[in-house]
C-alpha cells in the first residue's frame, strides 16, 4: 500500500503541471525531512518555505519519501560529520558556545551531531540535487511520459481520488 | 513565475494554529513522559508519574503522584511524592535550560509497596550505571569470615601447595635476576678491560723510580712528566668507568639483599597467611573479628550513599568544559549531545531551593514529620558559582524522645569534589545482625546513629557510629556451620562466645572507611569483636597458635631451599662481581698514586712538563 502511494506521487508529480523547475526545488527541499531527524525544529521552517515559495508541493513530499531510507542509511556519516564539526574543529567552538547560549537557536537541536551533520549533509546536497532534479524531470517528459501513457496502470494510477487532492496543491 | 505563493499562507498559518494547539494538548502527556523517561534512565527502575499539569506562561509546573522504584527492591518505591510543585523561570526555557526558582513537595513517603514491578525488562547500556557500580563496589569489599568450623579439624599440613606460595616464586626470581646481574657486571668489567692500564702505568712507574732532573736532563724531565701526566690522566678517565659500575653494581646488590631480606620476609608473611586460611581458623585479634562481625551490614549502609554521591558525580560535573552526552531515543541513530557551557549563562538545570515535607508513618521511633530543604542543585556547579546544600530535620515526633538532623554539601564548583554528609539521629530503630558463626542474631534495638562522611576528589573519609543499650541476642540453634562430625572443639567454642556475647546488653559499632573510594579500608571498632577476641585467646589461644606454628614449620621447609639458593646467588654477586670491580679501583688507584710521587720526584716543584 505503502509503495503504490509513492509509486502515484512519482507519477503525479513528475507530470504535474509545474515545471521541471518547482518540482526539483520541492524535492530538493523535501529530502531535509528525509535525511535529517524530522522531530526537528528547523523542519518546521522548511515546512513554511515549501507552503509560501512557489515549489511543487508534491516535489516535496515526494523527495521526503525519497530520502527517508537514504537518511537511515547514511546516519553513521551524518554523526562522523557532526561528530567532526562539534567535538574535533576547536576554531568552531566559540560559535557553538554562542548558539548553544542564545534563545530559540538553542532549540534547534543543532548540538546534536547526527542533527547537525545531515543538517549540513542537506545544505551542500541542495544545489546538486535541485540541477540533477531539474534534469531528470525534463527529461522524463520529454521521452518517458509519451511512452507511460499508453500503460493501463498509469492511467489507474493517474485516476485516482488522490490525484485531484494532490491539484490542490499544484504549482 | 511568481517565486513567493500567497495561497500558500492560509494552509501555513493553518499548520502553525494545529502545531501550537497540539503542542498545547500534549505538554502535559510530554512533561509526564519526559519525567518518566529520564527518571527511569537514572534510577535503572521504573519512574511513574501519574499527571503532569503544566502551566507554562504561569511558569507552573505541577507533578502528581510520582513513584520512585527502588532498584535493589523492584516492588518497593525508593520514594513515593503526592505532589511536586515547581515554579519555572521562562526565559531560560528558550535556551532549552531548566530553572527552577522553587519546589516544593509534599506527602514524600520512603519504602512504600507497589502494585506493579518497576524492574526494567530490558534496560538500556546506560540505564542504572551508577546503581550497578556502587553494587559491584559493595561486592568487591574484602570482608574477612569468622568461622569456628576449622576448630574441629586436623591440621593437614599437606594441603599446602608448594606452587602457591609468594615465596618459593620470588626466591626464584631473585636467584635468577642475581645471575643474570653477576654475568651482566663481569662482562661490563671485562669491556672496561683495565688491567693493561693499570699494568702500564705500574711500569712507567717503575721505570721513573729514582729518576730526577739530575739523572735525565731538563729535556728528559720534561718529556717523562709529560708522558706521566698523559697516563694519570688516561687512569683517571678508567677510573670515572670504574666508579660508575661499582656504584651500579653496589646498588644493585643492595637491591638484592633488600629482596632477600624484606621481599622474601613479606612473601613468608603472605605464605602463613594462606596456609593458615587452609585451616580455617578463627581470627582471634579484635580488628580482624570485627568487619567479620559487622562488615556486611557496614557496607550495606554505606553503599546507598555512595549512590547518591556517584550519581551527583557524574551529573553535578566541576568545569565549565564541553560535555558529551548520548542523544535522544529516536528510530534513527541517537548520536550524541554536546553540551557548551559558558560563564554567566543559564546551566542546562538549576533548582535554586526547594523545600519538602516528609511524613514516616507508623508507631516506629523514626514515625513523625520531617522538613528537608535543599539549595542549587544544578547540572553546572561551576556556573552556579556555589556548592549544593540540603538539610533534613524533624518537625514533630510521632513516637518517643528522638531528634534526627542531617546536613550536607556538596562543592562541586572545582575540583577536586568535596562532598559532606552528617546525620544523627537518636532513638531510631538500629539494624537486625545475623553472626552465622555462633549461630546468633544480634538485634540492636533502639539507639543512636551517627554518620560522618567526607569525599574530597578520590579518597573517602567516612566514620559511622552506631550504639544501643537495648540490644537482644537470639540463638538461632544448630550446629556450627560446615564442621563435620566430630566437631567438639568447634561446638564447645561456639558454646563458649555465645555465653560471652548473650551477656552483652550494650553495644557500640564504630566503622571507619578511609583512603580511595574503589578501595577504601574497613575498619570496625566494637566491644563485641573485643569481647569476642578475650574470649577465644583465653580458651583456644594456644590450640590456634599451635595449629599456626605448624603451618608456619610447613611452610618453612617447603621454602627453605629455594631461599637459601637465593641468599647463595646474592652473596655469589657480592664476592664475585662487586670484589672483582673493588680490586680493579684499589689496584688503578695505587698505579696512580704511584706515578703522582714519580712526578713530584721528576720535577722537584720546577715548572715543568706543561
Amino acid at each position: 500500500m505503502l509503495l503504490l502511494k509513492l509509486l502515484q506521487s512519482l507519477i503525479k508529480t513528475l507530470n504535474s503541471e509545474g515545471t521541471p523547475g518547482q518540482v526539483a526545488a520541492g524535492i530538493a527541499l523535501g529530502s531535509v525531512f528525509g535525511l535529517t531527524p524530522l522531530m526537528s525544529p528547523h523542519n518546521l521552517v522548511i515546512v513554511a518555505l515549501a507552503m509560501v515559495l512557489n515549489v511543487s508541493f508534491g516535489g516535496v513530499m515526494l523527495g521526503w519519501a525519497l530520502f527517508v531510507p537514504v537518511g537511515f542509511a547514511l546516519d553513521p556519516v551524518f554523526n562522523a560529520i557532526g561528530t567532526q564539526l562539534l567535538v574535533h574543529t576547536p576554531a568552531l567552538t566559540p560559535v557553538w558556545t554562542d548558539w548553544y547560549n542564545a534563545p530559540v537557536i538553542a532549540l534547534s537541536r543543532f548540538n546534536n551531531t547526527i542533527v547537525l551533520g545531515s543538517f549540513v549533509f542537506w545544505v551542500l546536497l541542495f544545489l546538486p540535487l535541485f540541477f540533477l532534479a531539474r534534469w531528470g524531470v525534463g527529461e522524463y517528459r520529454e521521452r518517458v511520459y509519451a511512452r507511460l501513457e499508453k500503460v493501463r496502470l498509469f492511467q489507474v494510477v493517474k485516476a485516482s481520488k488522490l490525484y485531484n487532492l494532490y491539484k490542490l496543491f499544484r504549482p | 513565475m511568481k517565486r513567493v505563493r500567497l495561497k500558500g499562507l492560509i494552509p501555513l498559518v493553518l499548520f502553525l494554529v494545529a502545531f501550537v494547539v497540539a503542542i498545547w494538548l500534549l505538554l502535559d502527556p510530554l512533561v509526564k513522559w519526559g519525567v518518566e523517561d529520564v527518571g527511569t534512565e537514572l534510577v535503572g527502575a521504573k519512574v511513574d508519574l501519574a499527571s503532569a499539569d503544566v502551566h507554562l506562561f504561569k511558569g507552573s509546573v505541577t507533578l502528581n503522584g510520582l513513584q520512585v522504584t527502588d532498584p535493589a527492591h523492584p516492588m518497593t518505591n525508593l520514594v513515593q511524592a503526592e505532589q511536586i510543585v515547581a515554579d519555572v523561570s521562562l526565559a531560560p526555557l528558550l535556551e532549552k535550560k531548566l530553572v527552577l526558582d522553587t519546589v516544593a513537595v509534599r506527602g514524600v513517603r520512603f519504602g512504600t509497596p507497589r502494585k506493579t514491578s518497576g524492574a526494567l525488562a530490558n534496560p538500556g547500556p546506560n540505564t542504572g550505571a551508577v546503581a550497578r557500580a556502587v553494587s559491584d563496589w559493595a561486592d568487591r569489599m574484602h570482608l574477612p569470615s569468622l568461622s569456628l568450623a576449622g576448630l574441629g579439624q586436623v591440621v593437614n599440613v599437606a594441603a599446602i601447595s608448594p606452587d602457591s606460595l609468594t615465596t618459593l616464586r620470588q626466591a626464584k626470581q631473585i636467584a635468577g635476576s642475581a645471575d643474570s646481574a653477576k654475568t651482566a657486571w663481569l662482562e661490563s668489567l671485562t669491556a672496561l678491560n683495565p688491567k693493561p692500564h693499570i699494568d702500564s702505568a705500574a711500569a712507567l712507574a717503575e721505570r721513573l723510580k729514582g729518576k730526577n732532573i739530575g739523572t735525565l736532563g731538563l729535556a728528559g724531565a720534561r718529556d717523562a712528566a709529560q708522558s706521566v701526566k698523559r697516563t694519570i690522566d688516561s687512569l683517571t678517565a678508567l677510573d670515572g668507568k670504574l666508579k660508575a659500575l661499582q656504584a651500579d653494581v653496589t646498588q644493585g646488590v643492595g637491591r638484592l639483599q633488600t629482596g632477600v631480606t624484606d621481599g622474601l620476609a613479606a612473601a613468608r608473611r603472605a605464605d602463613y597467611a594462606y596456609a593458615r586460611s587452609l585451616l580455617k581458623l578463627p581470627a582471634i585479634a579484635a580488628p580482624d573479628i570485627g568487619p567479620a562481625l559487622f562488615g556486611r551490614m557496614v557496607t550495606d549502609k554505606i553503599a546507598p550513599l555512595l549512590y547518591w554521591l556517584n550519581l551527583a558525580q557524574k551529573y553535578m560535573p566541576p568545569g565549565l568544559a564541553e560535555r558529551l552526552d548520548p542523544g535522544p531515543k529516536r528510530m534513527r541513530a541517537s548520536g550524541t549531545d554536546a553540551r557548551f557551557p559558558r560563564e554567566h549563562d543559564y546551566p542546562t538545570f538549576l533548582l535554586r531551593f526547594g523545600e519538602a515535607s516528609l511524613s514516616l508513618g507508623g508507631q516506629g521511633a523514626a514515625a513523625g514529620n520531617y522538613d528537608a530543604r535543599v539549595t542549587g542543585v544544578t547540572s553546572a556547579p561551576t556556573l552556579y558559582g556555589k556548592p549544593t546544600t540540603f538539610t533534613v530535620s524533624r518537625t514533630a515526633a510521632a513516637v518517643g524522645p528522638t531528634s534526627v538532623r542531617a546536613s550536607g554539601m556538596l562543592d562541586h564548583v572545582r575540583r577536586p569534589l568535596r562532598d559532606s554528609v552528617d546525620v544523627s539521629a537518636d532513638g531510631i530503630t538500629l539494624p537486625t545482625v545475623q553472626i552465622g558463626a555462633f549461630g546468633a542474631t544480634l538485634d540492636l534495638g533502639k539507639g543512636s546513629s551517627q554518620l560522618m562522611l567526607a569525599r574530597t576528589g578520590d579518597s573517602l573519609s567516612a566514620r559511622w557510629v552506631w550504639h544501643s543499650n537495648d540490644v537482644t541476642w537470639t540463638r538461632q540453634g544448630g550446629s556450627v556451620a560446615g564442621a563435620a562430625g566430630g566437631a567438639g572443639i568447634a561446638q564447645a567454642a561456639q558454646e563458649m562466645l555465645w555465653n560471652t556475647i548473650s551477656g552483652l546488653k550494650d553495644v557500640q559499632v564504630e566503622a571507619r572507611l578511609s583512603g580511595p573510594i574503589a578501595s577504601p579500608r574497613l575498619a570496625i571498632g566494637t566491644n563485641v569483636a573485643d569481647a569476642v577476641s578475650q574470649s577465644l585467646q583465653r580458651q583456644l589461644g594456644d590450640k590456634v597458635k599451635q595449629a599456626e606454628a605448624q603451618v608456619r614449620a610447613r611452610v618453612d621447609s617447603l621454602v627453605a631451599s629455594q631461599v637459601s639458593a637465593a641468599r647463595s646467588a646474592v652473596d655469589s654477586v657480592r664476592s664475585t662481581a662487586q670484589q672483582a670491580v673493588d680490586e680493579q679501583r684499589a689496584k688503578l688507584d695505587q698505579a696512580k698514586k704511584d706515578l703522582e710521587s714519580r712526578l713530584k720526584s721528576l720535577v722537584g716543584g720546577l715548572p715543568i712538563g706543561g
